[in-house]
């Protein structure tokens, strides 16, 4: 849908900057590349893209000179310009010749990623679908991408799944991490909005119903693998959390089937 | 008199002010003993002018007296009569006057030429004494009263008292008999009225007079006193013609004596110290206050020098103490010169130079590191070293090396807001920085480093100085990582207290010894300087105290179960500070 133009004198770049969004993602389905000016303008003609990415300086040229050539064409495009020069007075004249935003080399992620949405979202009119990401980097507890997490509250998280099934607490983590359990069930509850423990619970849970959906085998013996020794107050949990008592899910399971 | 205070000053003013106390004490003297020499010269003259005036007087009366027995004796009738008188008692004088009258003649008589005499001369003469060999006859002359006889008297009678002042003067004369030259007939003594000789003569002026005989003394004014009265005596029996006596303390008594060895007689002179003091008061006093006045003057003006001095040094040693704690002020030359004020003038000079100094060795290290700074800039083109980053970027991408190309990003970017030109951020913009840092240390550390950054929005929103929080955080990965833990843990916090906003480094490494941690704790609370080798904690706190205007409190403590915290405090009434770049 989306046509995008890259332009820099660095063919390595360009490649990069291919790589470093999941275009597919913003229905860009068409990306001409230039390595100079002149091809630039001629491609720009010819492809009339929708975004272009623009070098702010190729040799003598200066990117924002470019811009202004090609806005007297009435061409669609909307400009980001991408520098390696910190200088003001480069920003400011891209600025002034129209560029939607000014982003200095290294490129972050983000602000690229922003950059191109802006112009989406404001210029085109178009909408941005958003969590359509791996159902695996949902943390299914929270429903939240795990890039989101500080890599802290991230590790807490990996060490619940990789030893949810003995017995684990927050203690034991705490003392990995020299920490004071108190101190860590703070910042892990002000960053998730759930305390450590209904975390655990609910993964637990969630563990097991996955289980009582997807196997066969006895819900005590599931109740037992998910690190629940009582399986009354495994019952009184899965039945308050889901609604359902494990057993009439499982009579549910087998009905459907 | 500040100048007291300073020994210098103190030690010459009580040597001036005795020395001028003495010379004021000698001037008074001076003048005093002139004053006193002078009346005492005056004394001698009148005085001699007295003694000459009553020799004088003595000697014209017995001028007179030889005149008039001259007289008497060319006169034959009145030397009739006078023989008839001589050596007789009334009856036989009066026989023999008729005897030798030849009763035609009025007889003359010699007694009436002598009264009249006598009367001539104003009584000079009070008494005379006729003596023959065997008694005498005495003739008296009073003012007024008229003459009295008394004949036959013996020769030795009391009532002619010889060698006595106030009795009279005695003018004795050898008669000769008339019809035989060369037989004596007797004596005749005429007494002179030593009042009347003397005391028209004696001008005494201020002191004490008295002309003295071997048995009385007369004296002028009279005098009352034993004790004079034996001064008197002591300077007439020693033959001296002037001394002194001293006679009580601080008074002494100066005399003088003439003696008239023709008329038997001292005239001496005294006059006291304090005499001459009572006379002349007004001159004393003068003299006193004058040098009182003097004294006071040269004290007001000494004091008024020194107070002057002093404060000039006061004010010099105050510009030293100055100097010595980093401040070169110039020093208020003034009005002066002197050597003090070469002293200023030198010190003067010599901060200016000491200024100049600081300032070309301050400029010249400033400028050295704009030099530095200019070199490594040219040599490292900020654009070539971006363009660079983000090729090498790229590539990662292209091999799918997503971490490798999040943390050459992270590098650029950090690089980048580093070497930004601005020096004042936000600590949200700090913080930014500070995760790029701990992104690129994660991405080091893959998989055994872990942080966490909880700093609410109105922390993030304040100003504060560039670069701060990440050589804070690096000491950690300098001194307390742990390599073999796979759970090092670096967390910063920030909460707001109600007085301040603190913001806390925490890590899980190793704790530090309580003794270095209380004197690392001492050198933040002072500013101390930095151990050599260490880590900028002391820069990182004099930068933030510099900023925050010394509102701004580091400390560093160990936490209970590992690591240590590192705690900055900024206290909320001084949250925005001075823009002054640091």
């Amino acid at each position: 849908m989306y046509r995008l133009l890259i332009v820099d004198d660095e063919p390595k770049i360009i490649e990069g900057i291919k790589l470093m969004l999941n275009w597919k993602e913003y229905e860009v389905n068409q990306i001409i590349t230039a390595t100079s000016y002149n091809e630039a303008i001629q491609k720009a003609m010819e492809y009339k893209p929708h975004i272009g990415i623009f070098d702010v300086c190729i040799d003598d040229t200066r990117g924002y000179d470019i811009i202004e050539t090609l806005n007297s064409f009435s061409l669609p495009t909307k400009y980001i310009m991408i520098s390696g020069y910190d200088e003001f007075e480069f920003a400011r004249k891209a600025i002034h010749a129209g560029a939607k935003d000014y982003l200095m080399k290294p490129i972050a992620q983000a602000e690229l990623r922003r950059a191109v949405e802006k112009i989406i979202v404001e210029d085109f009119n178009g909408s941005i679908r958003t969590g359509i990401a791996d159902a695996e980097n949902i943390d299914p507890v929270l429903g939240i991408p795990y890039d989101s997490l500080s890599n802290l509250t991230g590790k807490v998280i990996l060490m619940v799944k990789g030893e949810y099934l003995k017995n684990i607490n927050l203690k034991i983590i705490a003392d990995k991490f020299k920490m004071n359990s108190n101190y860590l069930g703070q910042i892990f509850l002000k960053e998730t909005n759930i305390k450590f423990s209904e975390y655990l619970m609910v993964y637990r849970l969630i563990q097991a119903r996955e289980k009582i959906e997807n196997t066969s085998e006895k819900i005590y013996n599931i109740a037992h693998q998910v690190g629940y020794s009582n399986i009354n107050y495994f019952y009184t949990h899965f039945h308050s959390y889901f609604g359902v008592s494990p057993s009439d899910l499982r009579k549910i399971e087998e009905e459907k089937q | 008199m500040q100048f007291l205070k300073i020994k210098v000053y103190r030690n010459n003013f009580i040597i001036y002010i005795s020395s001028l106390l003495i010379i004021c004490i000698i001037l008074g003297a001076s003048l005093c003993s002139m004053v006193i020499n002078d009346q005492l010269q005056k004394n001698e003259n009148a005085t001699m002018n007295a003694f000459n005036r009553i020799e004088a007087n003595l000697d014209l009366t017995e001028n007179k007296i030889d005149n008039y027995i001259l007289y008497l004796y060319s006169n034959k009738p009145l030397l009739r009569d006078f023989i008839c008188f001589f050596g007789n008692n009334a009856e036989t004088y009066l026989t023999n006057r008729l005897d030798s009258s030849d009763g035609t003649t009025q007889i003359s008589s010699v007694l009436d030429d002598l009264q009249q005499f006598v009367f001539n001369n104003q009584f000079i003469v009070k008494q005379i004494a006729f003596q023959s060999p065997d008694h005498m006859n005495l003739m008296y002359f009073k003012e007024n009263q008229g003459t009295s006889f008394q004949f036959s008297l013996p020769n030795n009678s009391t009532l002619l008292s010889e060698n006595d002042i106030s009795f009279g003067y005695v003018y004795s004369k050898e008669l000769m008999n008339p019809q035989n030259i060369t037989k004596p007939l007797g004596k005749i003594k005429f007494v002179i009225n030593s009042e009347k000789a003397v005391a028209g003569s004696v001008n005494y002026g201020i002191g004490k007079v008295a002309v003295m005989s071997a048995k009385t003394s007369m004296y002028y004014p009279p005098v009352q006193d034993q004790k004079l009265k034996q001064d008197f005596q002591k300077i007439y029996s020693e033959n001296n013609t002037r001394g002194k006596i001293q006679s009580g303390f601080l008074n002494t008594l100066y005399y003088n004596v003439y003696s008239s060895k023709a008329h038997g007689f001292k005239l001496v002179s005294t006059v006291s110290t304090f005499e001459i003091i009572n006379n002349n008061k007004p001159l004393f006093l003068l003299i006193v206050f004058g040098i009182f006045l003097i004294f006071v003057l040269m004290f007001i003006v000494i004091a008024v020098f020194m107070t002057h001095d002093a404060k000039y040094l006061n004010r010099m040693l105050l510009t030293i103490g100055a100097a010595k704690s980093g401040n070169f002020k110039e020093f208020e030359l003034g009005k002066r010169n002197d050597e003090l004020r070469m002293i200023a003038q030198e010190l003067n000079e010599m901060y200016a130079q000491l200024n100049r100094y600081i300032d070309t060795e301050y400029k010249l290290k400033l400028k050295q590191k704009d030099t530095e700074m200019k070199m490594l800039q040219r040599q490292v083109n900020p654009h070539f070293l971006y363009n660079t980053l983000e090729i090498i970027r790229s590539c990662a991408l292209v091999n799918h090396d997503e971490q490798v190309a999040d943390a050459i990003s992270n590098l650029g970017a950090m690089f980048r807001d580093v070497v930004k030109s601005e020096d004042v951020i936000t600590i949200g913009q700090e913080l930014e920085i500070l995760t790029r840092y701990l992104k690129i240390m994660e991405f080091k550390f893959s998989g055994s480093f872990y942080y966490q950054i909880d700093v609410p929005p109105e922390i993030r929103s304040l100003k504060t100085v560039k670069f701060w929080m990440q050589p804070l955080c690096e000491n950690f990965f300098v001194h307390g990582y742990d390599k073999n833990c796979a759970f090092n843990l670096l967390i910063v916090n920030g909460t707001i207290e109600p007085d301040a906003y603190v913001i806390e480094i925490k890590n899980n490494g190793e704790k530090i010894e309580q003794n270095d941690l209380e004197s690392i704790n001492e050198q933040l609370r002072n500013g101390g300087e930095e151990p050599h080798g260490k880590i900028g904690l002391m820069n990182v706190c004099s930068r933030l105290r510099f900023f925050y205007d010394n509102h701004v409190a580091m400390t560093i403590s160990n936490n209970p179960e590992s690591g240590v915290t590192i705690s900055v405090r900024i206290e909320k009434e001084n949250e925005h500070v001075s823009s002054a770049d640091c």
